[in-house]
């Protein structure tokens, strides 16, 4: 009889196409657009020009530490930063003006800049001036100062050149846009709470004729619940895994090379999704409708906090209210991905895992204690 | 004397103030086609669902084949089939498909639901139509397959809810006579209904409730002498003066006399030659009339005696 109800529970599941649209269409939709609109923003950042200045200098002291400085920063090839167009100060007023150049660099009393616009252009040009001016004072006091340590300061200087660079734990690369990803597949595990409330509805006699004529029949609750359930994890499963193979293989977004284990989070965030759809559709006695909306409101909300619409903001929970982080199902999931992807070790996968793996039980006890109810007061 | 199929005793439902069940007796033997009549909010529903131990109820007891119904008796749920008031079917389903997923809550081999689940089909007369979606289906088609799917385990006491509300006279009757065909074979059957000729038609006995108490119980024929109605004479008369009027209402058995539009309508109680003596009556004082009609008392009467109120509420 299990296996009946198994059957038809995904026989069901299948031919819903509510469900299968919020299940398989919604993720593999989401999926592309964010694909395409963040392809764009990495061309973006791949496709950067240097920058075209004017160098206006006072001719009767020439600065040939700065000239140098520009000389390097100009040389062509993948690292030119700058170009100089001109020497001219008439010319390069006018090209500013006209916008074909970003900035003038004035070096006369002292090193200056004038722009005519705020952009990213702009903003380099006078990060790297300040950095410079910077650099020279430290240098220059400490020439003064104590020339003896002169050389000791070159020397670190130099070493230091590349300042900080982000690195993982593993050998697998860390992508800005990939905790969207994750999020995409939290949500993805998450709506399986539309399977999860209609497997309540049907087996609440108070809610539906339908789940009276199966609670009349002579088959234990709890094997109902069960078939139901199992067959929900196992659609929801199957949809989930079509929208990973989409995003690993079709947009080749990078989740590394743990696959096993995130195949494994999958299953645990459907039996979670799940759950929680048995435990909205367990409670109340509000319609099946209004129950969709509440539950889709909820999972929205989980997959907001967790970074589905703005990336860092499982980053902004974490620092304010931790807590949510810890509780909030789509949070675990993305962290679960994140921890796989970062570290070495599987000390914090696993903590997420095991939260996960008890709010579902909790709330598959509480639906089933909700459920299992014997009689009704009124149907 | 055998074990009634259902014994029910001093049983009351309470929904907050309101008493839906106020100690309510019935007893059903084996083989019988009981009908409940009763009109909206009698308590015909809450009483199938305390049957089945859907419904907690305040007081009273419940017993099914002899034993105490519980939710947990799946012995006794394994015997009863049920036919809802509303169509309860998988959408996402074919007909054959539902009827195979609700006969397997009940029967778990699976050569035996094969065969079980071809018969329902063949009974309900749905064998074209078994890769239909019920949504493809009409009105009676529908109910058709609402009646399969509660009878296909063939249970022992079939409870069918109203299953012909909304149902052409064309599915109506091909129901009523699987019903009488499930009896034959030997289910004992529950109908609810709020067609009175349905009721009359296939009833072996009759319960008439109303506010949740049962006010009449038997046959058709025995609930027919509960009434005071033994014959309803009617006829055309062009002209009746009054005094005509009170004399035919002193003649014998005669209670009651109507005149209007030209329409004479005189309510008889029990007794012999009732038309012979208002026709002879009306010979001889010379008033002309035409077309005469004479009906026994029909259930309807019956339940508008006992209940005083139309049962088919609109």
């Amino acid at each position: 009889m299990f296996i009946q109800l198994l059957k038809y529970k995904i026989i069901k599941m299948f031919r819903t196409k509510d469900e299968l649209f919020w299940c398989l269409a919604f993720p593999l939709i989401l999926g592309t657009l964010f694909y395409i609109s963040f392809g764009k923003l990495s061309e973006k950042q791949e496709s950067f020009q240097c920058i075209s200045i004017a160098y206006i200098e006072d001719q009767t002291k020439k600065d040939e530490q700065f000239e140098t400085v520009l000389n390097v920063l100009s040389e062509e090839g993948e690292d030119q930063m700058v170009q100089v167009v001109t020497n001219s100060e008439n010319e390069a007023k006018e090209l500013l003006l006209n916008k074909k150049i970003s900035g003038i660099i004035y070096n006369t009393e002292e090193i200056s800049l004038t722009v005519n616009d705020s952009g990213i252009n702009e903003s380099i040009l006078k990060e790297f001036l300040n950095q410079y001016i910077q650099k020279r004072e430290t240098i220059m006091n400490i020439a003064r100062s104590s020339p003896e340590k002169l050389a000791q300061l070159l020397e670190s200087e130099s070493s230091n050149n590349n300042s900080l660079k982000e690195i993982s734990f593993t050998d697998a690369s860390i992508d800005p846009m990939s905790n969207y990803f994750y999020s995409l597949i939290a949500m993805s595990c998450l709506y399986g709470c539309f399977a999860g409330m209609s497997s309540a509805v049907d087996a609440k006699a108070n809610l539906s004729t339908l789940a009276a004529r199966r609670i009349a029949a002579p088959t234990n609750k709890m094997k109902l619940i069960l078939g139901d359930f199992l067959g929900a994890v196992l659609v929801q499963f199957a949809c989930t895994m079509v929208t990973l193979l989409y995003l690993l293989f079709v947009l080749k977004i990078d989740f590394g090379r743990k696959l096993p284990y995130i195949v494994v989070t999958i299953l645990v965030g459907c039996m979670i999704g799940i759950a929680s759809g048995l435990f909205a559709g367990s409670i109340g006695r509000q319609s099946e409708k209004m129950k969709s909306s509440i539950i889709l409101t909820f999972t929205m909300v989980e997959c907001f906090l967790s970074g589905l619409m703005f990336g860092d903001m499982k980053d902004i929970i974490e620092h304010h209210a931790p807590i949510i982080n810890r509780i909030n199902p789509a949070a675990l999931i993305v962290d679960a991905f994140y921890s796989l992807n970062i570290y070495d070790t599987y000390e914090r996968y696993t903590k997420n895992l095991v939260s996960m793996l008890v709010i579902a039980g909790l709330l598959c006890i509480v639906s089933f204690l909700v459920i299992r109810r014997e009689r009704y007061a009124s149907i | 004397m055998s074990t009634p199929v259902i014994k029910i005793e001093n049983l009351v439902k309470r929904y907050n103030e309101l008493v839906a069940l106020d100690h309510f007796n019935l007893e059903i033997e084996q083989g019988e086609i009981f009908g409940l009549l009763g009109p909206n909010g009698s308590g015909k529903t809450t009483t199938i669902n305390c049957i089945l131990a859907l419904l907690s109820f305040d007081k009273g007891t419940v017993e099914v084949f002899g034993e105490t119904m519980a939710p947990n008796k799946y012995k006794i749920k394994r015997e009863i089939g049920i036919v809802f008031q509303n169509v309860a079917v998988f959408n996402e389903l074919t007909v054959y498909e539902n009827i195979d997923y609700f006969c397997g809550l009940y029967i778990m081999d699976k050569n035996t639901r094969k065969q079980y689940v071809e018969e329902a089909i063949e009974f309900a007369g749905l064998t074209e139509f078994k890769k239909f979606y019920p949504k493809k289906l009409s009105g009676g088609l529908l109910r058709r397959l609402n009646i399969a799917c509660g009878i296909a385990h063939k249970p022992k006491l079939i409870i069918m809810d109203e299953p012909t509300v909304a149902v052409d006279p064309q599915s109506r009757n091909k129901i009523l006579e699987g019903i009488l065909e499930l009896n034959k074979k030997g289910a004992t059957i529950i109908y609810t209904s709020h067609y009175m000729e349905e009721v009359e038609q296939i009833c072996t006995r009759i319960a008439i409730m109303d506010k949740g108490r049962n006010l009449a119980i038997g046959t058709k024929e025995e609930l027919k002498m509960m009434i005071k109605t033994g014959e309803t004479i009617s006829m055309e008369v062009l002209e009746l003066e009054n005094k005509y009027m009170e004399e035919i209402r002193k003649l014998n058995h005669v209670y009651q006399v109507d005149y209007a539009d030209n329409k004479l309508n005189i309510k008889c109680s029990k007794g012999k030659h009732n038309l012979i003596r208002i026709l002879d009556y009306l010979q001889q004082n010379q008033i002309a009339f035409g077309r005469v009609y004479s009906e026994l008392p029909t259930l309807n009467d019956v339940f508008l005696e006992i209940t005083g109120k139309e049962l088919r509420d609109k």
